[in-house]
Parts: C-alpha cells; sequence; structure tokens
C-alpha cells in the first residue's frame, strides 16, 4: 500500500512539473521529472510527502490506466484500447474529454476542469466491457469535433494536449473501505499527432460497398447463376500495421450475427475474442497499411460468393488483432492480468454487413455469361486494336456488346452471332474517345429478343491519340 | 488567425491559377475542330459503290436489307461494316456474290429514321466510310407496341432527334420470391455457445418491380426492391430500430425521367465531383441535371446525409439537419471538343447529424458546412498534356450536439473559414511511340500538388485536414509491360503552431506488371492461338511487384504540448514488398502471391519496437469439367516482433468444391481450417474449422410469365470449431456448433 501511495504521489508530481512547464516555460524543453529541480518544486514534493504521511489511506487511487498517454490525430477521429484496474468495488462511469485538469478531492485522482470540458463519450461509441482479474477495457473512441476543440485551444496559445477521464463510482463494501467512499478518475493523456505513425492503428470509417454502376450499394439483388457486383470496403485509419482478416458469408437459413460478432476482434478483451461467432470463409487478407490514412480492401473474388441457391447471403468484413505496438495494453502493469494485450486494427463500432438477395431467375442450368478481356480497367494500347471477349451464355440467339462513355452513353453496339464471342472495335473508336474512360458489357438475348444474361460494366481506359 | 488563413490561402490560390493558365494556353490555343466517329481523311478504295435496296422507300420492322456492290472486294483490301445507327450488324449479314443481306429475325429493324453507314476495314483494321444511307422503317400504331419490342437496340442505336422522337417502349417486370428456411437441429459447446434459436422456421421474402417506358423525347425507368423476414432481427433496419424495425422494408429504390436531354433522378445516387467540396457522395434524395446550351450543364441534388434503406423518408429529404443540398454549373469553352477546356463551379449547403450511413461504421459528429468550388479541366488536343485544378472555400461549424454535451458546459467548437486546393497534371513524353510493328511505348509524366488548410472539412467531401503534399509520378509502358515510379511528401500543421507535432512523411512507390507471355518470341511456323506465339508462351506467367517504401518522423519535439519523451515522437520507416505471379490456362489456373513487409521504428526508446510480416499464398482452380469447379488456397504468414522476439505462425487452407450433378441439381462444399501461434514458446495456440455441406435442388412448373413458379430446396449441414488457447492469459477456450439447416424457396415470374 505504501509503495502505491508513493507512486499515486508521483504521479501527482510530474503531472503538476508537466503542466508548470507547459504554462510557463514556453521555451524550457526538459524531459525529465528531477532534473527541474526549483525550490517550489521540491516544496511541493515535500508537502506531498507531508500529505502521505498524514492523511488517511482511504484517499489512495487504486485504479489506474494502461496506457497512460497516446498520441491521437488532430484532423480527425482517434480509437484507443484501454484497460482501467483493477476496478475492484469501482463501477465504471462516464468519460470525459477536457483540455486541463483539477485535483477531484473529495474523490481521489484529477478530474475535468468543468470550464475545459470538450465533450463526453457518447453511448454509440461506448464499446466498453469488464474484462479478466477485475480489468476493464475501454474502447476510447475521441469524435473529430473533440481534437478540432484541443486545436483550437492550442492555436490560443493552450497546452496542445488534452485528457480523456474516466470515472469509477465508488461502490463501497470492499474489505478496505467503507460504504460510499470516494470515487475515483482516472486520465489519460491524448497528444495531438498528425495520425499516422506512433498513434494506435485503429479503423475510424469503414464503408462496405458493392461497386455497381450507378452508385455504391450495400444491396443488390442476383439472378441465379450470375455473379454480385464487385466488393469494396473503404477504411479511414490512424496510424500504420498489419490489416488481418476474413471475408466471410451468413447462408440462407443461418442464425445472422449480433453486434458483438460484427466487432473487430481488437474491440474486444484477449479473453472474448474466440467467443465470436464464425460463418463460412471465403478468402483470407493480409495487407500492411502504411501511416498514409486511406486504404480501399478490394473484396472477395466474387465469382467464389454462392448464387445457385435463392435467399439472402451477408457479406462479413472480419478483422482481427495485431500486433501493434502503439495499441498495446499492459495488464501486467495494472495488475489485472499477466502481459500485453495486442489491440492493432481496433474500431469503435461494428464493422457494417453487406447484402445480395439471389432470385427470380432463369430455370434449368445456370447461365455463365462473363467477360473475358480487356481486363477490368485495362489500358488499350494506342494503335492496337482493341479486341473484346466474353464466355458463352446458353440459351443466348445473339449477343450485344455495348461501349459507353463515362456519362453513361452508348456510344456504340454490337449485335453477334451466338457462335462469335468476340467483337473488335473500329478504329475511330480510339479517335471518339481518347483518353477518356469507357465501359463496356455484353448481353444475351433469347430467340425473342428478351435480355436472358447481362455482365456487369467493365471500364477501360484509352490511350490518347488524335483520330485519323 | 482566420485572417492569416485567408491571405496566405488567397495568395496560394492565385499562385495556382496563373500557372493553371499558363499550363493551359497550348489547349486553348488548340485548333478545336475534330471529325465525328467513323470520319476518314483517306480516299474510299477505288471504284468500289455501295447501293442498298432501301433507299427511297419506307419499309417494315422486318424488311430484308441488301447492299450491293459495284465490284467484288478483293480480300486484300479488307472486309465490309455495316452501321445502323450506332449499331455494328456486321455480324448479321450474310454475304453473297457482291451482295450482303440482313434479314431481320430475332430483332427488328429500328423503327423511324437511322443512317446506315458501310466501312471498308482494311486488314490493319482502318475504317473507311464507303457510303451513308437513310434508312427509313414503318413506326407501328401505339396499340401494336409490344413489351417485346427490342428496346435495347432503340435505346442502343442513340439516335437522332427524328429518330427518337418515334422511339416506344413499355416494359414491366416484376419478380417475387417467397422461401421458408429452418433450423432443424443443432448441437453446441459449451452451453455458453448456445444459440438464441436453437430450432426455427422462418419466411422470407424477396420482390422488385421493374419498369421502363419510353415514348420519343420522354423516358421512364423505375426500380424497387423490397424484402423481408419473419425473423425481427434479419430486419433491414433491426439495429437502427430494433423491435420496430418493420418486416418487410424497401431495401433500394429508383425513378429516372428523362425528358429530352433533361434527366430527373428519385432514390440512390451519386453526385458530385469536387474532390473537397463534395466528391462522390451517394445516398437517397433527388437529383436533376438539364444542359442549358450545347456548352453549358446544370446539375443540382439534394440528398439524405448518409446512405439510407426503408420506407421511411421516402425522397431522403424529411430531415433538414441530416441532408446535402448541392448544385454544379459547368460551361464547355470549346464546343467541338467536350472536356477540352470545362470549367465547374460548385455550391453546398449541409448538415449531418452523427448518424452512420447503412453501410458504413464511423466516428462521427454533428457537422453544417457551406462552401463553393471552382474545378478546371484541360487537354489539348492530342491528350497529351492533362490538367484539372480546384479552389474550394468553406465555411465549417459543429453544432451543439447533445449525445456529446451530456448536459454539460462544453467549449464551443468556432466556426471556420477554411479553403483547399489541388493540381493534378500530366504529359505524354511518348506516346504510342511505335518500337516495332506490334509494340508500343508510352512515358507519361504526372505531378500533384495538394493543400489543405487546417481545421478544413466539408460534410460531402473525405478530405485530410492540414495536410500540404506533392507527389511525382512517372508511369511507362512498352507494348504489355507497364511499370510506375512515384514520390511523395507531404506534411501537417501548416499554421506552424509550436505546440503541434509536425509530421513529416516522404515515400516512394515502384510498380511493375510484366505478363511473360508478351516477351516470348512469335512461333515461326505461323500463329498459334490469339497471340500469335508459341506453345510454351502459355506456361508464362503475368508477374507482377510493388513496393512502397515511406519513411514518417516528426520534425522536433513541440513545446508545450504533452510530449515528454522523444519516444512519442514518431520516426518510422515502413517497407512493403509485394509480388504476384499467375498462370492462367483454359482448365487451371494458379495464383501466387509474397507479401513482405517490415516496421522499422528508429526513435530514441522505440529502436526496437519493430515488425516483420511474411505471407506466402497460393490460390489453385480447377474447372476441369463445366459441371465441376474446385478451388484451393493455402496461407502461410508469419509475424516477427524483434522487441519480445516472439514469432507467430498463421497457416489457413481452405478448399471450396461446385458440382453440378444435374442441370437441377448442385452440391456445393467449403471447408477452410486455420491453425495459428506463437512458433517457439508456444503460449498462444488456436484452430479453426469451418465445413459446410449443401444439396440443393431446383423445379419448375410452368412455362413463361405469369404463370412461371420455379422452386429450389435445399439442405445444409454446416460444422464449426474454434479453439483458442493462451498460457499468458490463462485461456483454454473450445467452442463448437453444428447445424443441419433446410429451405425451399418458390420463385414466381
Amino acid at each position: 500500500m505504501a509503495n502505491r501511495k508513493i507512486v499515486d504521489i508521483a504521479a501527482v508530481f510530474i503531472w503538476v512539473n508537466s503542466h508548470r512547464t507547459h504554462r510557463g516555460h514556453r521555451g524550457h524543453n526538459d524531459f525529465s521529472v528531477f532534473s527541474v529541480a526549483s525550490v517550489a518544486n521540491r516544496l511541493l514534493f515535500l508537502s506531498a510527502i507531508f500529505l502521505f504521511l498524514f492523511t488517511p489511506p482511504v484517499i489512495a487511487q487504486t485504479i489506474r490506466v494502461n496506457p497512460t498517454g497516446v498520441n491521437v490525430n488532430v484532423s480527425g477521429a482517434t480509437t484507443v484500447f484501454l484497460t482501467f484496474g483493477p476496478v475492484g468495488n469501482f463501477r465504471p462511469a462516464e468519460g470525459t474529454w477536457c483540455g486541463e485538469l483539477i485535483p477531484a478531492t473529495p474523490d481521489n485522482g484529477l478530474k475535468c476542469d468543468p470550464a475545459t470540458i470538450f465533450g463526453t463519450l457518447p453511448g454509440r461509441f461506448n464499446r466498453s466491457r469488464s474484462s479478466g482479474n477485475l480489468g476493464f477495457t475501454d474502447i476510447m473512441s475521441i469524435p473529430p469535433s473533440v481534437a478540432r476543440r484541443a486545436y483550437q485551444a492550442a492555436q490560443a496559445g493552450s497546452v496542445s494536449s488534452f485528457f480523456y477521464v474516466r470515472r469509477f463510482i465508488n461502490l463501497g463494501g470492499g474489505p478496505d473501505r467503507g460504504p460510499g467512499g470516494p470515487d475515483e478518475y482516472v486520465p489519460v493523456t491524448c497528444r495531438l499527432s498528425g495520425g499516422g505513425a506512433r498513434t494506435p492503428f485503429a479503423l475510424t470509417d469503414v464503408k462496405v460497398s458493392f461497386d455497381t454502376e450507378a452508385a455504391d450499394n450495400a444491396i443488390v439483388f442476383v439472378a441465379p447463376g450470375r455473379k454480385p457486383p464487385a466488393i469494396k470496403a473503404r477504411i479511414a485509419y490512424n496510424g500504420t500495421g498489419r490489416l488481418r482478416g476474413r471475408w466471410e458469408l451468413v447462408l440462407p437459413g443461418e442464425q445472422p450475427p449480433e453486434d458483438f460478432d460484427l466487432l473487430t476482434e481488437a474491440t474486444l478483451p484477449a479473453e472474448q475474442r474466440g467467443q465470436q461467432r464464425r460463418y463460412t470463409q471465403i478468402s483470407r487478407f493480409n495487407l500492411f497499411l502504411p501511416p498514409t490514412g486511406k486504404y480501399t480492401l478490394a473484396g472477395p473474388d466474387v465469382t467464389r460468393l454462392p448464387t445457385t441457391l435463392e435467399g439472402p447471403y451477408l457479406v462479413l468484413l472480419r478483422v482481427e488483432a495485431t500486433d501493434d505496438k502503439e495499441a498495446d495494453s499492459d495488464l501486467s502493469a495494472l495488475g489485472v492480468g499477466a502481459g500485453v494485450v495486442h489491440s492493432g486494427a481496433v474500431a469503435g463500432f461494428p464493422i457494417p454487413v453487406l447484402r445480395y438477395f439471389v432470385g427470380s431467375g432463369q430455370a434449368g442450368a445456370p447461365i455463365q455469361l462473363r467477360l473475358l478481356t480487356p481486363a477490368e480497367n485495362a489500358q488499350a494500347a494506342a494503335g492496337q486494336p482493341i479486341d473484346f471477349n466474353w464466355t458463352q451464355a446458353s440459351g443466348a440467339a445473339l449477343y450485344q456488346l455495348e461501349i459507353a462513355d463515362q456519362s453513361g452513353q452508348v456510344i456504340l453496339s454490337a449485335l453477334l452471332q451466338p457462335l462469335t464471342l468476340n467483337y473488335r472495335a473500329p478504329s475511330w473508336l480510339l479517335g471518339t474517345a481518347a483518353g477518356a474512360g469507357l465501359r463496356w458489357r455484353v448481353s444475351a438475348l433469347d430467340q425473342t429478343g428478351a435480355k436472358i444474361a447481362e455482365t456487369p460494366w467493365r471500364r477501360l481506359r484509352l490511350n490518347a491519340r488524335p483520330s485519323r | 488567425m482566420d485572417g492569416i488563413f485567408l491571405k496566405t490561402s488567397l495568395q496560394r490560390s492565385f499562385r495556382l491559377l496563373g500557372f493553371v493558365l499558363v499550363m493551359m494556353s497550348p489547349a486553348i490555343a488548340s485548333p478545336a475542330a475534330e471529325r465525328g466517329p467513323g470520319a476518314s481523311s483517306q480516299a474510299p478504295a477505288k471504284g468500289l459503290v455501295v447501293t442498298a435496296n432501301f433507299t427511297d422507300q419506307e419499309v417494315d420492322a422486318s424488311f430484308a436489307i441488301t447492299l450491293n456492290l459495284s465490284r467484288p472486294l478483293q480480300a486484300s483490301e479488307g472486309h465490309l461494316a455495316v452501321l445502323i445507327g450506332q449499331t455494328d450488324f456486321t455480324n448479321l449479314f450474310t454475304p453473297s456474290g457482291n451482295d450482303l443481306s440482313y434479314l431481320p429475325r430475332i430483332l427488328p429493324l429500328p423503327e423511324g429514321e437511322s443512317s446506315v453507314r458501310v466501312f471498308l476495314v482494311t486488314p490493319s483494321n482502318e475504317w473507311r466510310e464507303l457510303a451513308q444511307l437513310t434508312l427509313r422503317v414503318k413506326t407501328p400504331a401505339p396499340a401494336a407496341a409490344s413489351p417485346k419490342q427490342p428496346g435495347d437496340q432503340a435505346q442502343t442505336s442513340e439516335a437522332g432527334p427524328a429518330q427518337t422522337s418515334t422511339a416506344k417502349k413499355y416494359s414491366f417486370t416484376p419478380s417475387l420470391t417467397l422461401g421458408m428456411k429452418s433450423q432443424m437441429t443443432e448441437r453446441h459447446f459449451p452451453d455458453s455457445n448456445r444459440p438464441e434459436r436453437p430450432t426455427f422456421t422462418d419466411a422470407t421474402l424477396q420482390a422488385s418491380l421493374k419498369s421502363e417506358i419510353t415514348n420519343g423525347w420522354f423516358s421512364n425507368q423505375m426500380q424497387f426492391d423490397l424484402v423481408g423476414s419473419e425473423f425481427r432481427k434479419e430486419a433491414l433496419r433491426f439495429s437502427a430500430l430494433g423491435e420496430t424495425a418493420p418486416k418487410v422494408d424497401l431495401s433500394s429504390y429508383l425513378m429516372q425521367f428523362q425528358f429530352s436531354k433533361a434527366k430527373f433522378q428519385a432514390g440512390h445516387a451519386t453526385f458530385g465531383t469536387n474532390r473537397h467540396l463534395i466528391n462522390g457522395f451517394g445516398s437517397r434524395g433527388l437529383t436533376l441535371s438539364i444542359p442549358l446550351s450545347n456548352r453549358s450543364d446544370l446539375s443540382v441534388a439534394a440528398l439524405n446525409g448518409s446512405s439510407i434503406v426503408g420506407w421511411n423518408n421516402f425522397f431522403g429529404l424529411d430531415r433538414r439537419k441530416h441532408q446535402i443540398l448541392s448544385a454544379t454549373l459547368g460551361f464547355e469553352f470549346i464546343g467541338q471538343r467536350p472536356g477540352g477546356l470545362r470549367l465547374e463551379a460548385a455550391a453546398l449547403s449541409g448538415s449531418l447529424q452523427p448518424i452512420a450511413g447503412f453501410n458504413q461504421g464511423v466516428i462521427n459528429d454533428a457537422e453544417q458546412s457551406k462552401g463553393g468550388s471552382l474545378r478546371l479541366l484541360a487537354t489539348d488536343k492530342a491528350q497529351r498534356l492533362k490538367l484539372e485544378g480546384g479552389f474550394t472555400r468553406n465555411l465549417f461549424s459543429n453544432p451543439s450536439d447533445p449525445l456529446l454535451n451530456q448536459s454539460q458546459p462544453v467549449v464551443p467548437v468556432k466556426e471556420t473559414t477554411r479553403s483547399a486546393y489541388y493540381l493534378d497534371t500530366s504529359y505524354a513524353l511518348l506516346q504510342n511511340r511505335k518500337l516495332s510493328e506490334k509494340t508500343t511505348a508510352n512515358l507519361r509524366l504526372n505531378y500533384r500538388l495538394e493543400s489543405v488548410d487546417p481545421l478544413f472539412r466539408s460534410v460531402a467531401a473525405t478530405t485530410q485536414a492540414d495536410r500540404f503534399q506533392h507527389e511525382l509520378e512517372i508511369t511507362g509502358a512498352v507494348g504489355e509491360i507497364t511499370a510506375t515510379v512515384s514520390h511523395q511528401q507531404f506534411h501537417d500543421n501548416l499554421a506552424d503552431i509550436p505546440s503541434l507535432l509536425t509530421t513529416l512523411s516522404r515515400r516512394y512507390v515502384v510498380v511493375v506488371s510484366v505478363p511473360l507471355a508478351s516477351l516470348a518470341p512469335v512461333g515461326t511456323d505461323g500463329t498459334d492461338g490469339a497471340n500469335g506465339r508459341n506453345h510454351l508462351s502459355h506456361w508464362l506467367p503475368r508477374l507482377g511487384y510493388n513496393m512502397s517504401r515511406i519513411h514518417q518522423f516528426g520534425r522536433a519535439l513541440p513545446l508545450n504540448s504533452g510530449f515528454n519523451d522523444p519516444s512519442q515522437i514518431p520516426d518510422q520507416i515502413s517497407e512493403n514488398h509485394d509480388f504476384s505471379s499467375e498462370w492462367q490456362f483454359q482448365k487451371w489456373r494458379v495464383t501466387y502471391r509474397f507479401n513482405r513487409s517490415f516496421q522499422d521504428n528508429r526513435q530514441q526508446g522505440r529502436v526496437l519496437a519493430d515488425l516483420l510480416n511474411q505471407i506466402h499464398g497460393v490460390i489453385l482452380g480447377l474447372t476441369p469439367h463445366t459441371a465441376f469447379d474446385l478451388n484451393f488456397d493455402l496461407n502461410v504468414e508469419s509475424a516477427k516482433s524483434f522487441e519480445t522476439a516472439r514469432v507467430d505462425r498463421t497457416l489457413r487452407a481452405g478448399l471450396n468444391a461446385n458440382w453440378r450433378m444435374t442441370p437441377r441439381m448442385t452440391i456445393n462444399v467449403t471447408a477452410s481450417n486455420t491453425l495459428a501461434g506463437d512458433l517457439d514458446r508456444r503460449i498462444t495456440r488456436s484452430r479453426n474449422t469451418e465445413l459446410d455441406l449443401q444439396w440443393s435442388y431446383q423445379f419448375t412448373r410452368g412455362e413463361a410469365g405469369w404463370r412461371k413458379v420455379q422452386g429450389q430446396f435445399f439442405i445444409r449441414y454446416a460444422d464449426r470449431y474454434a479453439r483458442t488457447r493462451d498460457l499468458m492469459f490463462g485461456l483454454d477456450n473450445l467452442t463448437s456448433l453444428k447445424t443441419l439447416n433446410s429451405g425451399i424457396n418458390f420463385v414466381f415470374f
């Protein structure tokens, strides 16, 4: 207990010294606690020792946090995995961001100065949960407006760092404290940075969609045997690290996932990570994300997505925890566990799901009309003929190739007999749309002229060349 | 401070605009004339005259067209091509002596007046126009208009006003799928892994309604998609509305009305091309685009603040505090060459509540912004020089958010007006330079500049504020071999606030793609296949290599900042190498991928905090028969932490097979097994195994249209097994779940 008190007093001393440095000694750049051994500091330290010796043990703060300080994104959102503990007979209450701290007397610790409050953790981002041996896992999701307030305070001359303070309500009844004892306030320092390297690797905005012609859709209808449009996930993130995980599929008839299952693995305490429900695995990904803040993750190969069975399908983006030094939370430092929890790719929200519905298709064998070449987004070499190729579709009496410009206007089409599975574009096509992007697709028509199959649009880039 | 930003922004903007104008001058000065498609500067083949049997008369839609050549065409001259409107019918014409004829059996001729152009296509694929004729096809009476009218033909024939004024099309396509799914039995371990519903039977529904009307200058397309489930948790909006979510809901809809060239849309739409103001913003709402003249156009949009589904807020405009209003006015300075020099002015007023889109997870806020933007695009006639630049000025604020304030006095966010601009330029140093008969070379130099002020934010664009960046890039191609090399520099803290950390970044990227088959010598004994290369070339893979290196570091320890240790200042070099090779054959394909990344921390106190990741991945795809396909994946991943001297390995094998036993019966198998753990100390071990076996049978009753019912029955066994052991945390979790599901679906129409 005495050691704990000394640590607490030292922490108060560090905080006071730090803020003294920030406020009054702008030009003084000193990191060491004890090298700034001014007379005032010594007196303060002696006073603290005096207080330690003559105050009752109830004021000692027992709950600590790891990590105690993090770099956060000044121009956007930030999410950090924090562990508090040991929480004992305390119940976690609100988490508040603020510019300055004041002693929480008569409670324990340091709480927010009411004049500098930047906000309180909104309920929609509160993913906190009890964990392990008296631990409390908190996912601190800082909305951009909080960092904005901190930036504007720094612009006005204040310290650029700010604080996140979790309050723990004393429930009493513990072995060493009576009922209704003091609450505890536990601060975490948030240092403003660019949100790149040295900031915990976290996902702050994830948007998954089908890459359809008109817009990015979350829901598509697919005829049996046809393939859904390509899938992509646009991700905004802080820090840098490996993005590792799986694309999974919830098949018709399966129980849908709960929010718990949709959280990234790093958002959960270590012992709960294995309890997320798994579904049919389509493919796996493991990529390095550089400290640049944005990435578009390509979805699974859509030819691997089943479309023979009618019904609703859910495509899940499952993100696994990775090793990221900045996102580590050391449980042993808090006495609530034996090691370090790795929390790379934490996110303060469930990852959204994609839906596709298979139905209203053709009877009999599935139609397998697919585009072959040019590949998606291929660049047509100027001076070379452009040959379009596709696969055969059962039941086709005619094929119709359509070539459209970027506005969707069809600039050329061709009708071809069922045994013809290719088309060479006219030489003047390049001159018509040189340097621009085109899209092309193929439809299969039956004997009545009705469309029985149609491929998605595929993009084609044209090299510039004057028309001849 | 705002004044300083305004001044510096304006100075930068003037410099930018001046630079843009100087760079644009060649494009403006270049002649604007351009020939349309099909125009040929070369003389037609000598003595070759084309006549037709449909000139000077109005014909039926089933009229057999015959084209007559004045003399036989020599093989060395090439062949003929026939375009009716914008549709190439060549492949449907039958040659006979000096004649070419086409009898419309499946698709009738396009109604109204169409141009028929006959080309001579030389062996080198040069299209030279021989004749342009006019085809007049009788328009049937309105009552005779049938849904079977080949509307696609009319739609794609890109007719002029004379033709579109008579084109008609009506179609109405409903579809309905009703299903019943059930879980007949399940087994689980332990009890905590018990599913919420061990057994169940649910009804499901999906329906869509499409209609299309084209009548002269007016056209309309509509589509409504509905989904439903008896189980409330499967309702589309369960996560937002909980138990009040409707079980049958609108998943998406689109109504499009076109009046001549003006287009009005209601439903899910995407709007905006201004990078910093509104850029590809997709949501439900209304959009309108009107060509004001041959050179100018106007687009207007009113959209919901985030993507939504459901019946409520049908037009997306119910919540004033959660919507985007925007308009873009575009003007083409060179009428004959759209895109040659185009200026767009856009304005936006938007307000967002802290609501995530339907397919989005995000840490967000209540936000408001108003702004304007200019965007300029220019190219010279040869497309050698391309320029795109934009400047945006925006007013942003965070209105009071009760969910963030929670009844406390919160420091208000000051309203800020900030600027952003960008310039993308590129110049083709080599453009289609012929190296040999079949090989050309291209080399393009790109330069990109972007500056976004601190605190800049528009509600309809994703922008990283407080950043200034340059990028220089060279892209080249020799034949099918392509390569890109780029260097990028960016930094933040543009306002030079002393208490803020300034981070600098330097990034290099190299991307190379080499289809080795393109390097193989052409067979001496003639051609082999479409590419004219020898047999061995099939065995040569397509290779790809991608390298990126980024060094990100803090300029110095900022004062008055909370940074009190050099280890808190970033100084990291990250390298990522990605190599891939792909073999493609008719019945099988193989892909191998290797990835290596190394994060090297260099700041004091973190020198050892380095991470090395390596991945080997193999995908094998087999299609030995049209009724059977199989995919096999193997992934070996390793992650080494130098600080903890620990290496974690992941090994995953996956299998997916589809066997269409008969046209109606299919068996699917999906299996995967993932093993993970640390190599040396064996502190953590985990194993995940998933297996799915599914049999489905399809049946049909009725023939077509309203009488047709298609059904499908399935039965599936799924087995999930997971075991995680962690000696450090004292964990030993084993969960397993086996389920047997079945279902039946009926598809109507």
